[in-house]
């Protein structure tokens, strides 16, 4: 009995604390199903009294939020299949081969996976400008693959070694070319950390900020995160509720991933980060 | 079917050889086990016979040609894995096909195929199901089906029963020597346990340090090891290494003359087994340190002043840890080697027929 | 390792062939503009019409110079990622071994943790200033109805209120990173070892010390070394937060090299502080690939 009890109290303390960490999304959503007198009042209780969905409505009719969501998507969808694709290869051979300056290599990626953004930003804007690139999508398609490109070569090859490479020889012994063994045995083997660097790769790219605040300043290239810092400050007054509308539709894709695909994220996070 | 052959076979990883020098050839359909203690090479040397490691130095001779630059998917091997190595996102079923779907073989042919060897092994009922709801057994059979489906002139199996448990692992055993009979492929088999190598190989290459230490017949490295390393390492218990001396065609152990030998005079290391040992009235004077029934018979362990001998006695052996016993080996089976570099000095050991040294000195 | 990497004959050619891509991609994304970046740093440059005199190590001479804002601008990028890291790691081991015992709804509250880490700095800042705003926000709100404040505070307009508010920020941010590492070692650590504690008499703080603590050091050490590199180099947060200000108060280095390029139209300057900054942070990245050494 005293046993029981003492655990009851414990998940509660321990949910206390997790709502404690989560008060700041729940008041985001809140507000924003709040009407505006709820909003700016000097008694506000924690839910809205009369929940209203109409900041959503005028976020999608009356500002440049969808366009920057399809932008965001759009960018974010490149980022990955480009970073993915290279990734995946990239690993397989630093994982699997032996050759004269992979170690090289290796420290390099790693290198680059801790090199801050603001260090390239100054020469990929004059770069992109010297192309014809500077406010086209491909601008930041290519600008994000300076941090994706690394982080996720370095989760993949992280997967990668820790799959048994015995099995691969089993298909080389049994008449599969190195490529053949790759396609047939690898990479079914390493789906579940392919998705979990895809995952990683679209969030990377889905929240990345600075870069697109110094690559595009043109309204329909605008990707969500400058997108909605442009609306808090062009607004004369800031509309906090259709602010925080517009938060919680910018955390839809990832409340989609952490609802049904947590478990590929947890993954990613014991294979890449910790583990050298 | 297919002869091998390996000439001055060498591997080093940095600066360190793994394997060194190593020549041997067995005929086609032979049993060859490589047998060692973890780390001796014997590992390295079947993943160079399989094209998974390329060889520093030396050659692979499969049939006479020298496969070294052929890539392992067309030595026309197959091998089976100490961890087995199963497809684990392919069915039984799959796994079996995979090695001809590799080959382009025709669906219909690849159905009979895995049928055929799935009837062999017992696995039909299995067929559908995926190797991480297999047992180890069940796993071990699918990976030894994958190997046969192909009919490849040599099977290689690296430690393929190391993971199973002792029941188990008795029978695979002698299904596998069955297997070799039917079938009358060359195989190669990697184990450091002596027993496997002893019960199913008709050659045996005893390898230590990546050296080649003894190559024969199981026969030929029991009765007659090459070295300290090949007698100590086979047979259990292991035999005995006591200090000899040879003087005047009279081999001494502790002071007592055990045998007549025809080997040179000075120090020795006698090798005594334990089944060549009995326990009596006479011979060496010893005190039981250690008794250990093992149902069918009893290890006795004794020591004294020659160092330690362990016999094999009758189950019945009523000795305890603290008693008087004497000892004698026959003098026939004992092997002496080089109290040096442990080579065997091949010299014969006989019973002594002629005065005692107790005698000696009576006449002297 | 060995094992790992069978070279095989005849495709000598194809493990360099399938990372080439990369190579290339790295190359022009990261190795020539790293290069681009050293060489601007030695000019002046201005920003809108880019024309370029050379200034030799000029730009480095006034930047640690007296006048110059490297050594204030580490001193606020060290305090800021001390200050909120220790608290990310605090919080992070203490909500790790909250997950890690029997909870209700375990995997949603796993979500609500990971939220913060996940979601992006646009949403977090927004959320929280809306949160700090001085008249409407929760937090004035909150600790005025309940007597701790008499008036509104200015959270993020005033020293230190500034500085600390932006270091709590960033630990509500980032601290779910070390939740993850820690939890998953923590899952690692066999049931057992606390069974023998408990026979050889310790208790709960006992075990934590005796099991916990040091299972879980080494990767600790990692994910510190991981953080404080990130923290160092962070920009989004600080920026959107107090963009820097009050005056210079929580600008950080990045955020200097942020405002030398687009704020004072110092293209050369703003790369001199990012040399700067990046060799400061190699020391950082040695002393990682050390620890993850000496692991294994």
């Amino acid at each position: 009995m005293k046993g029981r009890l003492a655990r009851w109290g414990w998940s509660l303390f321990a949910w206390g604390l997790i709502l404690l960490v989560a008060a700041p999304l729940v008041w985001m959503v809140a507000t924003s199903l709040k009407p505006e007198d709820e909003v700016f009042s000097l008694e506000p209780a924690l839910l809205p009294e009369e929940p209203t969905l109409e900041h959503y409505a005028t976020l999608l009719t009356e500002t440049g939020f969808a366009g920057y969501f399809a932008n965001s998507a759009t960018i974010a969808t490149a980022t990955t299949v480009v970073v993915v694709g290279l990734a995946v290869l990239g690993a397989f051979s630093l994982a699997r081969f032996r050759y004269r300056g992979r170690e090289t290599i290796a420290s390099a990626v790693l290198l680059c996976y801790m090199l801050p953004s603001v260090v390239l930003i100054i020469p990929l804007y004059l770069m992109m400008v010297k192309l014809g690139l500077a406010n086209t999508i491909a601008s930041l398609v290519i600008a994000y693959t300076s941090f994706a490109l690394p982080y996720a070569l370095w989760l993949l090859r992280t997967f990668m070694a820790a799959i048994p490479a015995e099995i691969e020889q089993a298909a080389l012994i049994d008449g599969a070319s190195r490529m053949g063994a790759f396609f047939d045995v690898l990479l079914p083997q390493a789906l579940p950390g392919i998705i979990s660097t895809a995952l990683f790769t679209f969030i990377l790219a889905w929240n990345e900020y600075l870069f697109a605040l110094v690559l595009v300043n043109a309204d329909d290239v605008r990707p969500l995160t400058t997108g909605v810092m442009t609306m808090l400050v062009s607004g004369f007054n800031i509309e906090w509720s259709l602010l925080m509308a517009a938060s919680v539709m910018m955390s839809v894709p990832l409340i989609i991933i952490l609802a049904f695909l947590q478990g590929y994220l947890v993954k990613g996070f014991g294979a890449g980060a910790v583990k050298g | 079917m297919a002869s091998i052959a390996f000439e001055g076979l060498t591997k080093r990883f940095g600066t360190t050889d793994v394997v060194r020098g190593i020549d041997l050839a067995v005929p086609s359909g032979a049993f060859l086990s490589l047998l060692g203690p973890s780390g001796c090479g014997k590992s390295t040397l079947l993943r160079m016979l399989a094209g998974l490691e390329d060889p520093s130095e030396g050659r692979i001779l499969f049939d006479g040609e020298v496969v070294n630059d052929v890539p392992p998917g067309r030595r026309d091997i197959a091998m089976v894995f100490q961890s087995y190595a199963l497809y684990p996102h392919m069915t039984v079923a799959q796994n079996i096909a995979y090695p001809l779907r590799k080959r382009g073989v025709k669906r219909a042919e690849r159905d009979a195929a895995v049928a055929r060897v799935a009837a062999m092994l017992q696995l039909d009922a299995l067929l559908a199901r995926r190797p991480r709801e297999l047992s180890g057994g069940q796993q071990q059979r699918v990976a030894l089906g994958r190997a046969l489906v192909r009919d490849p002139r040599i099977f290689l199996l690296d430690e393929p029963l190391s993971n199973l448990d002792a029941t188990l692992r008795s029978l695979m055993r002698s299904e596998l020597v069955a297997l070799h009979r039917r079938i009358g492929r060359t195989m190669v088999y990697v184990t450091h346990d002596q027993l496997e190598a002893m019960t199913m190989s008709t050659h045996v290459a005893v390898i230590d340090g990546g050296v080649l230490q003894q190559f024969g017949s199981p026969a030929d490295v029991y009765r007659r090891p090459a070295n300290r390393m090949v007698a100590g390492f086979i047979g259990t218990p292991a035999m005995a290494f006591l200090d000899g001396v040879v003087a005047a065609g009279r081999l001494l152990v502790a002071g007592e003359v055990v045998a007549a030998t025809g080997a040179a005079d000075g120090a020795v290391t006698v090798g005594v087994r334990a089944e060549d040992v009995t326990i009596g009235d006479g011979g060496i004077a010893a005190r039981v340190s250690h008794v250990e029934a093992v149902g069918h018979e009893t290890l006795v362990t004794l020591e004294g002043g020659f160092g330690r001998v362990t016999a094999r006695a009758a189950a019945d052996c009523a000795l305890v840890p603290g008693d008087a016993a004497a000892w004698a080996a026959r003098a026939e089976r004992l092997h002496l080697f080089d109290d040096r570099s442990g080579v065997r000095l091949d010299a014969p050991c006989s019973p002594v027929r002629g005065p005692t040294p107790r005698d000696e000195q009576h006449d002297g | 390792m060995m094992a790992a990497t069978a070279k095989l004959r005849g495709d000598g050619w194809l493990g360099p062939l399938l990372i080439a891509p990369v190579v290339v991609v790295l190359g022009a994304v990261i190795g020539y503009p790293l290069f681009t970046a050293l060489a601007l740093s030695l000019f002046e440059v201005d920003t809108p019409t880019l024309r370029a005199s050379f200034a030799g190590i000029g730009n480095y001479a006034e930047l640690l110079g007296p006048g110059g804002r490297f050594w204030p601008a580490l001193g606020v990028t060290l305090v800021w990622t001390a200050a909120t890291l220790a608290l990310q790691v605090v919080l992070g081991v203490a909500m790790a071994l909250l997950l890690n015992r029997d909870l209700w709804l375990r995997s949603l509250a796993r979500s609500l943790v990971l939220f913060p880490y996940f979601v992006s700095t646009v949403v977090a800042v927004l959320v929280w200033r809306w949160l700090f705003n001085d008249l409407f926000g929760l937090a004035n709100q909150g600790l005025m109805a309940l007597g701790v404040i008499e008036a509104p505070i200015d959270w993020l307009g005033t020293m230190p209120n500034a500085l600390l508010s932006v270091i709590v920020v960033g630990a509500w941010k980032f601290f779910p990173f070390v939740v993850i590492a820690v939890l998953a070692r923590l899952q690692t650590i066999p049931e057992s070892l606390y069974d023998a504690a408990r026979l050889d008499g310790a208790g709960a703080w006992g075990r934590f010390r005796d099991v916990t603590l040091p299972q879980i050091g080494e990767v600790l050490g990692i994910v510190v070394l991981l953080r404080a590199i990130w923290d160092f180099k962070e920009f989004d947060l600080i920026y959107l937060l107090t963009g820097g200000g009050p005056v210079d108060a929580t600008r950080t280095l990045p955020l200097t090299v942020y405002q030398e390029a687009f704020g004072l139209n110092r293209m050369g300057m703003a790369a001199a502080y990012a040399v700067a900054m990046m060799i400061v942070m190699l020391g950082f990245f040695v002393a990682y690939r050390l620890a993850v050494r000496g692991r294994s």
